[in-house]
């Protein structure tokens, strides 16, 4: 009997930041958000993930995060 | 020589003048510290001058030249600076509340170079709080405002830096640019300004605000202004391991290139989205200001330049959040709001958010290049789309609207630091209000040089950078 695939994990509830899950994170690391603050914050960073997010999708999976930006004349030209 | 006539030399003149003993440092520092005071309640471009400190200053440079020592090509020169630069034993507010009493522990390698370069610091300029504004405005020490127009921003952060040098209230200046802090004040005061390849002067001794975007420059009345300062501080530091060893070439010596054969590229992508149709017209004009020196216009065709810069916002409100953790934990209300909400915003980039974008920047700059460089030298482009609003319409707090606003201003110019590579911003042009505006030229890593020629000959060509705001 072939066995039943196991069902595929349950889909995280949260799509995109709101002020519930910035005043979490936030809470993490000490700092206190008033409730429309943190809205706020959720509203950009929700903008600019979105933005960004056909770049990341396109990201191969071996690159290194470039903190230290080095690309020689040669290879510039 | 008169104090008006010293005042409006360029730093390179004065420094030749100085050296030929048509005029003592001190006459110079004279006349620029009576133009300081004269200007000051109108601009508010300074947070503090030291006046008694630089004459004396200037006394001994003066006769050290007496005795034939020449200290460097700043010799007796008056320069102020962004108040960011820390000097041992002094207090170096960053345009903040927090730091205004914090005496700093070293002395910047930038100021030690210019120090040993013979320049004179007399004082210290407005900025942005902690860097962190690309307007111009300051809750703690008062809004600054343009020599062309004081209804008007400067620009920022290094909104004192551009408003004195543009009010002959300074020689030259040192800011600093993390998303266009050193181009958009030289760009609404009618200034040049570089902001070098990352990593070509060290950082040591500067306010940090965003480690991997954060470069240091001076704003200056003309492009051989630009590279003399940029000559004397750049190169490696052991201080600052992040600072290249790149050789520093002679900028100075370099700049009476002819454009002939020299490729320029344009582009009508991104850069031009949304552009004012007087800026527009006069950064055309600026192109064929090139083509007519003898530079090769070429088209480039761009990749995707939207989520680079929306990755940018966030690296640097997340390392500036990083850096600001603890003040935000103990201090929150000791900051601005407009800077407190920006810096809240980078609280909450998720660490994996951070380093994506961190990893989209090397294949960007490899993409970048390829397409500019492969066919062209230089990428001339707007530095902003807009015509230079006034200080109360930029005034917009710390809401969404704030986001919109301060993105919209750097949206040209931030993408220069997500690659790392130089941009000089080049005065081209004034619009019917009588307000100067800009473009960017944008090289290949450590290629300053080539941007400088550039620039130094459109200004030989053109003389935008002898119009002075001085009624």
């Amino acid at each position: 009997m072939t066995p039943k695939p196991a069902a595929p994990p349950a889909e995280s509830q949260l799509k995109e930041h709101n002020a519930q899950s910035v005043t979490a994170l936030v809470g993490l690391v000490g700092v206190a958000l008033e409730p429309e603050r943190a809205a706020s914050v959720a509203r950009t960073l929700n903008a600019q993930v979105r933005a960004a997010s056909p770049a990341f999708a396109a990201l191969p999976f071996e690159t290194e995060p470039a903190t230290y930006l080095r690309v020689s004349a040669e290879e510039s030209s | 020589m008169n104090a008006n006539e010293i005042v409006g030399l360029s730093a390179a003149e004065l420094a030749r003048a100085i050296r030929a003993r048509k005029v003592s440092s001190t006459a110079a520092m004279e006349a620029v510290l009576a133009h300081a005071a004269h200007v000051q309640p109108t601009l508010n471009c300074f947070i503090r001058i030291d006046g008694e400190e630089a004459l004396a200053a200037a006394r001994v440079a003066d006769a050290e030249l007496a005795r034939g020592l020449v200290r460097g090509p700043l010799h007796g020169v008056p320069m102020a600076h962004k108040d960011m630069y820390y000097r041992e034993g002094v207090a170096s507010s960053c345009g903040s509340k927090i730091t205004r009493d914090w005496p700093a522990p070293s002395t910047s390698t930038a100021l030690k170079r210019l120090d040993a370069a013979g320049a004179i610091q007399f004082g210290v300029l407005n900025m942005a709080e902690f860097a962190f504004g690309p307007t111009g405005h300051n809750y703690h020490y008062g809004h600054c405002h343009n020599p062309w127009n004081p209804d008007c921003i400067t620009g920022g952060s290094s909104s004192g830096s551009g408003a004195a040098v543009a009010a002959r209230a300074a020689f030259a200046a040192l800011g600093s640019d993390t998303g266009g802090s050193i181009r958009a004040p030289a760009t609404f005061c009618g200034l040049a300004g570089i902001k070098p390849t990352w990593g070509r002067v060290s950082r040591h001794g500067a306010m940090p605000l965003s480690f991997s975007m954060d470069t240091i420059g001076p704003l200056t009345r003309t492009v051989e202004d630009c590279a003399l300062v940029l000559g004397v501080i750049a190169g490696a530091d052991p201080k600052d391991p992040t600072a290249s060893a790149t050789p520093v070439p002679d900028y100075a010596a370099r700049l009476a290139r002819p454009l002939k054969g020299l490729r320029i590229a344009t582009t009508k992508q991104y850069f031009h989205d949304a552009m004012d149709p007087e800026i527009q017209s006069l950064v055309d004009a600026s192109l064929e200001g090139y083509a007519r020196l003898g530079a090769k216009i070429v088209d480039v065709d761009l990749p995707d330049i939207e989520p680079w810069a929306n990755a940018a916002v966030m690296i640097i409100a997340a390392e500036a959040a990083a850096a600001h953790a603890n003040w935000l934990r103990t201090r929150p209300g000791d900051y601005s709001e407009q800077v407190r909400a920006r810096l809240e915003l980078g609280l909450a980039v998720p660490a994996t958010t951070y380093i994506e974008c961190l990893r989209l920047r090397g294949a960007a700059l490899h993409a970048f290049s390829a397409a500019v460089f492969a066919k062209a030298d230089i990428l001339h482009v707007p530095t902003v789309s807009f015509q230079t609003p006034t200080i109360a319409e930029t005034d917009v707090g710390g809401g969404d609207t704030m986001m919109k606003v301060m993105n919209t201003i750097t949206r040209l110019t931030r993408v220069g630091n997500f690659f790392g590579l130089p941009c000089l911003s080049v005065p081209a042009g004034f619009t019917r209000s009588g307000m100067p505006t800009a473009v960017q030229l944008i090289g290949r890593q450590f290629d300053e040089a080539t941007l400088f020629a550039a620039g130094h000959a459109y200004q030989l060509a053109t003389g935008w950078h002898l119009r002075s705001p001085l009624k």
